[in-house]
């Protein structure tokens, strides 16, 4: 009798001790796994706010880059055009003959004929007027045109879209020019290729969809994530609203953008 | 061993509650709703500690404060847990704490000519296990924004997850135990039960500590 006494108050004893240590080894391993979650959340969010400060940083460089050009093309264009008008008109003084006035007065007309088209052709680089005017495929198309002529690279233009492409915003058509007029100078700078497929498409499911397509050398996984290109790319169709992806597979280069238009109702 | 006990059980372990009380007043004005319900929980704790130690001193049964703490105390325990878990729990753990108070009066009867009322006790402890199950499962589920040992509600969570997983199987024995020969094994049983009681209330300290503006 006193063993079996002794036998339960041990085994009561064991059982506490036992629980006790199971309940603090439940709790010690649910807070190592909370903390460890929590370290992960902030890892992934320190990332991606570095990220968002690195695509900042590339949309002011990209900004700069810009103001540049303008300035480069403004000053080296009509700049210059402006200065040899100035020459040309301070050559017309009184007394000269009929001829000679009528030549100095044709050549300035050439001279301002030239900054004319050089402006419209700023003006044309900053905001493309077919865009505004009649949309997104046609300012592409016009634009595909004038790279055709060239003969250096051929590009093809597939509108499967319809009216679909006329409904979102002009921010919105006007970011999409920009991705396509940037994945064509990439094509053209860096992919060596010789032809280029652009296909526009739309659906109640998937929305707008732009197909990016070149036969160049494609372009590495570092590239993808550090390029400036792509990051103002990615910049661009983030603002948006838009997402894209860039296909692994085959050769080339393979891009698809998606973009699903806001109802306003 | 006596001795020990009776020093831990009449004197250390009761003032031991003064411990989060003094955390509770230097922290009340931080102190959120469910934990000035743990507070005035200690409170309580204390004045039944201290009557009951003075019982204890005299060898005054204290069945009568015990049933008087088994009675307030589980359903201020779940009033804490309704607080502090997601809003799907509230009604089963409302249900949980007005069956338990139905049972504590059945039992009341049952048990009227036992030394201690055990069933509620044991049924107070499987329960506020589960609750501290719940929680720590919610708290996996949700995005935390601070480290576990930052938020006051797991310190207590803990505590009473300790205590109760601790003495559940005391107090499952306790009547068939005091059938046999009182020994030395019986009061190192209740000696750890003082002890975790002690940790308690530590940690329920540690949880008022814990609390910023």
């Amino acid at each position: 009798m006193q063993a079996v006494t002794e036998n339960i108050y041990i085994l009561v004893l064991l059982g506490m001790i036992g629980m006790m240590l199971l309940v603090v080894a439940f709790i010690l391993i649910n807070s190592r796994g909370q903390n460890k979650m929590l370290r992960q959340r902030q890892q992934m969010q320190q990332a991606e706010l570095a990220h968002q400060k690195e695509l900042l940083h590339t949309v002011i460089d990209s900004q700069e880059a810009e103001r540049k050009r303008i300035g480069q093309d403004l000053h080296d264009d009509v700049g210059t055009a402006l200065s040899s008008l100035r020459m040309t008109i301070e050559m017309l003084h009184a007394g000269q003959g009929a001829a000679e006035e009528e030549k100095y007065v044709s050549l300035s007309k050439d001279i301002i004929d030239k900054v004319i088209k050089d402006v419209r052709h700023i003006s044309h680089n900053l905001s493309p007027p077919v865009l505004s005017y009649y949309g997104l495929v046609a300012a592409i198309e016009e634009k595909c045109a004038f790279i055709n002529q060239s003969g250096q690279l051929k590009i093809e233009l597939i509108d499967e879209a319809g009216q679909a492409l006329h409904q979102p915003a002009f921010e919105v058509l006007l970011a999409f020019y920009r991705v396509l007029e940037e994945l064509i100078n990439n094509t053209i700078k860096h992919a060596g290729a010789t032809k280029v497929v652009i296909k526009f498409n739309a659906d109640d499911t998937a929305g707008i969809v732009i197909g990016y397509t070149d036969n160049g050398k494609g372009i590495s996984k570092k590239l993808q994530k550090k390029g400036m290109g792509l990051q103002n790319i990615e910049s661009r169709l983030a603002v948006v609203g838009a997402d894209y992806q860039i296909a692994q597979e085959g050769e080339g280069f393979n891009m698809t953008i998606r973009y699903q238009p806001v109802l306003v109702g | 061993m006596i001795h020990l006990f009776r020093l831990l059980s009449i004197y250390v372990i009761p003032l031991f509650v003064l411990i989060p009380i003094i955390a509770g007043i230097i922290k009340y004005k931080h102190l959120t709703i469910p934990l000035k319900v743990i507070f005035y929980l200690m409170l309580f704790y204390a004045v039944i500690a201290g009557i009951g130690s003075v019982q204890l001193a005299h060898h005054i049964s204290s069945k009568i404060v015990a049933d008087i703490n088994g009675f307030i105390d589980f359903p201020v325990i779940s009033a804490f847990y309704i607080l502090i878990l997601n809003r799907k729990w509230r009604i089963p753990v409302i249900i949980i704490a007005i069956v338990y108070a139905i049972f504590w009066v059945a039992d009341f009867f049952i048990e009227r000519n036992s030394p201690q009322n055990i069933y509620p006790i044991i049924y107070e402890s499987i329960f506020i296990m589960l609750y501290a199950v719940i929680y720590m499962n919610q708290q996996t589920q949700i995005n935390v924004e601070k480290r576990w040992s930052e938020n006051s509600f797991n310190w207590i969570n803990s505590g009473f997850f300790i205590y109760v997983a601790s003495t559940l199987l005391m107090y499952t024995f306790y009547d068939l135990m005091l059938q046999m020969q009182l020994n030395a094994i019986f009061l190192v049983l209740w000696i750890i039960n003082d002890v975790t009681l002690g940790l308690l209330y530590i940690l329920i300290a540690i949880g008022f500590n814990k609390c910023r503006q």
